[in-house]
């Protein structure tokens, strides 16, 4: 790690506001990683009669505990049947309900905040904090490997524009011309009604189109970086043009690719949530922020906590991925004191 | 003797041969029972029945005048009446009947809405013969199109050429006025002859047809683009003066129109203006008429009734909120499965679905109790037999049961079930209504709990009717029209289970169907057609490829407080709710309206009584 990317942390972070911001995203989406753990109606462990048993991750039959049916048992219920009997004990999640799970044992959904659903559930009774979060793990990696992944094919077409110059950056950059002009949101409109989209498919589509800007970032850089001394000195030397790219010019292109990336992210969740929100994103029953939105627009006048709750969700993480960028823009500044105008 | 045998021998032999040919023409035709030659039909054996002594349904306090302003979510396709895409919702408004589907269109006969007796519309008097398939019909000749023509037999000639002429491009049409329909012919200027193809029990209800204006209509190959945007030629109250591609569409009351003196049709279309505008989307259109800007409002989600009907217009007296009880034949609106998909291949596996639905905790929960069960796919026609027969209730012990026998015994790492070949107890449902997502997300919850994985696909309503006709799914929501009898043919007869684009949705095919099809088609004794229907229905549940779901005996309106109705608000027999056919614009209280508006008063006991209707309990 060579002193220059000390300086640029370091600058990072005495940044407070986007230092924390980074901090409690990276937590978030570490946290999302065991969301079974965190929120789920399946108990951690259960002690049956001495037997230790682990229901978050593997499907259980009732019968394993006692109940009849192959079904699978209720683990709420179970924790206070087994703390009357003795057998045995449960230990829930965080929030012990599902992000699937219907719950209509009061009144008809959807419920306002209370004690056993703490921002209240859905039109279907599903509790809200948990379909936030499951939706939180969704939204963030879609947007993560949509970014990467675009990011790795724009780079890489980027690159190679800018280097070999001539007919080969000329026949890319019409195509790009071309295909920037087809309209995505059409085409994902069409697409939906057509097939359901899953996760996957979904990815594929937008793929399709959120290379485009990242390449033209690193075709100016590597254009740029292709005039100067180093590079002609590794030519001179006889490097093949992969090692030059890769191993010369790239690195030093990496600036526009950090600061953008970011706002990257925050155009993928974007996209997914204006999608899901429209109704041609991911198919019910995924959790997912759009589709929260478009029930609470429904529900404006009597659910309130619906169209309140996913518009934070989505507002603070948003603004959390904003100030990152915003730090890192100012992280990678040479000029300590620059101000825009 | 021998005079008279020199007198026979004296006559020349062709006037014998025409005597003996007339003989045997008279033998053959009594034989043969055809009807008697020559150019003039004899009438004068037919007994003529009429009726005038049914009870009009419209109320004589009716007033003329007002605009009904009404909405439609998307601009017709076209202003025919026939042909390419003209069946859609605004053939509702623009078929100038205004009837609900039940009693038909402006026919020459039609049935009362409240009693179902019938009574004449486009002919006075009419004539049902012993086969059950010959009927004569006196045209009333007051009957005027709107253009001022008089409607003639001609024009019931030309309507029968051309229904089933290639050149409307209509196969529904083409279909039953080549197959069911012998001729349509004229006997003079004021009396037609139709004659159907085989005996029918509902001979009155089936052969007729409507009028074409013979001298306002050109048919050739070109008829379908001439005719999209013309105001049709028709013989009702209103006509299309007015309208704005994509924005609104305004029909007029006709002067003079012939139907005013008539006993059954005066007082009915009493606005003068109709004016459709185009409002895509529900809530928007609710906004718009709590503005003022519509008419009436009917509300379809049990949740916005119970929660979005509580304003301060409301509880003003400014706007009406009623639920009209109606008892309206339904359709069959349920989950059906595709029998010829693989999933569903096992009668055990099928079955066990319907004991997995828990219609109690969907109705309590979801929709605030509003909603019946049906138990029955031809629900709420005189066939129907809701006591004696019934669907099965949620069970899940007996699902379990029924899972086991079909051979999914064992539960994959995922709580699927899995059977011995290996696959595994999962399928798609097709649907295209957004709103109907959460109820099924509840289904599917309970379906996974017994082992069986439902998904969700969501796609536009229109591909999924489409993948419907082309039997391209393995479970998909069916939710169709019914009219006034059970119409079995079309969704189980056999014939229908190889081809695609009809509504044989599920591909059922079965010999003792198609015989008791037959049997509820053609016999004249309704005790043996109404064995024939339930064997029917017993023979749809026992295949297990239908789950009912759920329907309502009512109509739920809100309006503003200057519109007068009949007594009972709808006739009995409807489905939707109709505001310009038995409704009118009361002047008196929309006056006192306004007054109570600009002083902020209440008008009192307006909404005291909530349910009402022909058929209130």
């Amino acid at each position: 790690m060579n002193p220059l990317f000390f300086k640029r942390w370091n600058r990072f972070k005495s940044l407070r506001r986007s230092f924390w911001s980074l901090v409690i995203l990276m937590g978030a989406i570490f946290l999302s990683l065991f969301a079974e753990l965190l929120m789920n109606h399946r108990a951690i462990f259960v002690n049956y009669k001495g037997q230790w048993h682990f229901p978050t991750y593997q499907y259980l039959e009732a019968q394993t505990f006692g109940e009849e049916g192959t079904q699978e048992p209720k683990y709420r219920e179970l924790k206070t049947k087994l703390s009357e009997n003795g057998e045995g004990f449960v230990l829930m999640p965080l929030v012990p309900y599902g992000p699937f799970e219907s719950d209509f044992t009061e009144t008809p959904p959807p419920h306002a905040p209370s004690s056993r659903h703490w921002l209240g559930t859905d039109d279907q009774g599903r509790d809200i904090l948990v379909r936030l979060f499951y939706g939180f793990r969704i939204a963030i990696f879609f947007s993560l490997i949509l970014t990467i992944v675009g990011f790795i094919i724009g780079i890489w077409i980027g690159a190679l524009s800018g280097y070999f110059g001539g007919w080969v950056d000329l026949s890319f950059q019409r195509i790009i011309e071309i295909w920037s002009t087809v309209p995505f949101l059409y085409l994902c409109i069409y697409v939906a009604s057509l097939i359901t989209p899953n996760f996957w498919i979904l990815l594929c589509l937008l793929l399709f189109f959120s290379w485009i800007s990242i390449s033209y970032y690193i075709r100016t850089e590597v254009m740029r970086e292709k005039e100067k001394d180093y590079c002609l000195a590794a030519q001179s030397c006889g490097a093949s043009s992969s090692r030059i790219i890769f191993k010369h010019l790239l690195p030093n292109s990496m600036v526009p690719v950090i600061s953008s990336f970011p706002f990257a992210i925050v155009r993928g969740i974007t996209s997914l949530t204006s999608l899901d929100f429209l109704g041609y994103g991911l198919p019910p029953p995924t959790p997912s922020w759009g589709g929260l939105m478009q029930q609470g627009l429904q529900y404006l006048h009597n659910a309130w906590w619906i169209t309140l709750f996913s518009f934070l969700a989505i507002t603070i993480t948003l603004l959390l991925v904003t100030f990152i960028g915003e730090g890192i823009r100012e992280a990678l500044d040479p000029k300590h004191f620059s101000k825009y105008q | 003797m021998k005079k008279l045998i020199k007198m026979a021998l004296q006559i020349r032999t062709e006037s014998l041969i025409k005597v003996l040919v007339l003989f045997t023409t008279l033998v053959a035709a009594m034989i043969l029972d055809l009807p008697s030659v020559g150019a003039a039909e004899d009438l004068s054996k037919i007994k003529w029945v009429t009726n005038d002594t049914a009870k009009p349904f419209s109320s004589p306090k009716a007033q003329r005048g007002g605009v009904y302003q009404s909405y439609m979510s998307s601009y017709p396709l076209t202003f025919r009446l026939y042909g390419p895409n003209s069946n859609d919702m605004f053939a509702n408004y623009n078929q100038p009947h205004c009837f609900s589907s039940l009693v038909g269109s402006f026919s020459l006969v039609i049935r009362h809405p409240e009693t179902l007796e019938y009574i004449p519309s486009l002919a006075t008097h009419w004539a049902v013969m012993k086969d059950q398939k010959t009927l004569y019909f006196k045209l009333d000749p007051d009957v005027r199109y709107n253009d001022g023509h008089p409607v003639r037999a001609d024009d019931y000639v030309f309507a029968f050429e051309m229904m089933r002429s290639e050149h409307i491009k209509d196969p529904v049409q083409n279909k039953v006025y080549r197959e069911d329909f012998i001729s349509v012919e004229k006997i003079d200027d004021l009396t037609i002859k139709i004659v159907g193809a085989y005996p029918s029990w509902q001979a009155l209800d089936k052969y007729q047809i409507t009028p074409i204006a013979k001298h306002a209509t050109v048919l050739d190959e070109n008829w379908i683009r001439k005719y999209n945007w013309s105001s049709p030629v028709c013989v009702g109250a209103y006509k299309i003066t007015d309208f704005k591609e994509g924005r609104y569409v305004t029909f007029e009351r006709v002067k003079n129109w012939w139907g005013d003196e008539k006993k059954y049709l005066k007082n009915l279309y009493n606005f003068d203006r109709l004016n459709f505008k185009i409002i895509r989307d529900n809530n928007v259109a609710f906004e718009h008429f709590k503005k003022g800007e519509l008419s009436q409002f009917t509300i379809a989600k049990a949740s916005d009734w119970k929660n979005n009907t509580d304003f301060d217009d409301i509880k003003k007296g400014w706007i009406v909120k009623k639920k009209v009880m109606v008892k309206g034949p339904d359709g069959p609106y349920g989950l059906l499965m595709n029998l010829k998909s693989s999933v569903f291949k096992n009668k055990d596996f099928r079955k066990s679905l319907a004991y997995l639905f828990d219609f109690n905790k969907l109705n309590d929960n979801l929709m605030f109790g509003a909603y019946e069960r049906r138990q029955s796919w031809f629900a709420g026609t005189e066939y129907d037999s809701p006591n004696s027969f019934k669907y099965p209730d949620y069970n899940p012990k007996k699902a379990a049961e029924l899972l086991t026998k079909a051979g999914f015994k064992t539960r994959g790492s995922d709580g699927i079930l899995i059977n011995a070949q290996g696959e595994r107890a999962s399928f798609f449902i097709t649907y295209g209504e957004e709103t109907f997502s959460r109820h099924l997300s509840v289904i599917a919850e309970d379906f996974k709990a017994a082992g069986v994985e439902m998904k969700l696909k969501l796609v536009d309503s229109a591909k999924a009717f489409k993948d419907g006709l082309e039997k391209n799914f393995e479970m998909k929501i069916i939710s169709m029209t019914a009219g006034l009898f059970p119409e079995p043919e079309q969704y189980f007869h056999s014939d229908h289970a190889k081809t695609m684009s009809n509504n044989n949705f599920a591909s059922y095919s079965n010999p003792e169907m198609d015989q008791q099809i037959k049997i509820y088609k053609e016999d004249l004794d309704i005790k043996k057609r109404k064995a024939a229907m339930n064997r029917i229905e017993e023979l749809i549940r026992d295949e297990g490829f239908y789950i009912p779901l759920w329907g309502s005996n009512f109509i739920r309106i809100l309006y503003w407080n200057n519109l007068g109705h009949i007594p009972n608000y709808e006739p009995m027999y409807s489905y939707m709710f109709n505001g310009n056919y038995t409704w009118w614009f009361d002047a008196e209280a929309d006056k006192k309206l306004k007054v109570a508006q600009s002083a902020k008063t209440t008008i009192p006991n307006v909404n005291d009584v909530i349910e009402v209707g022909p058929n209130k309990k």
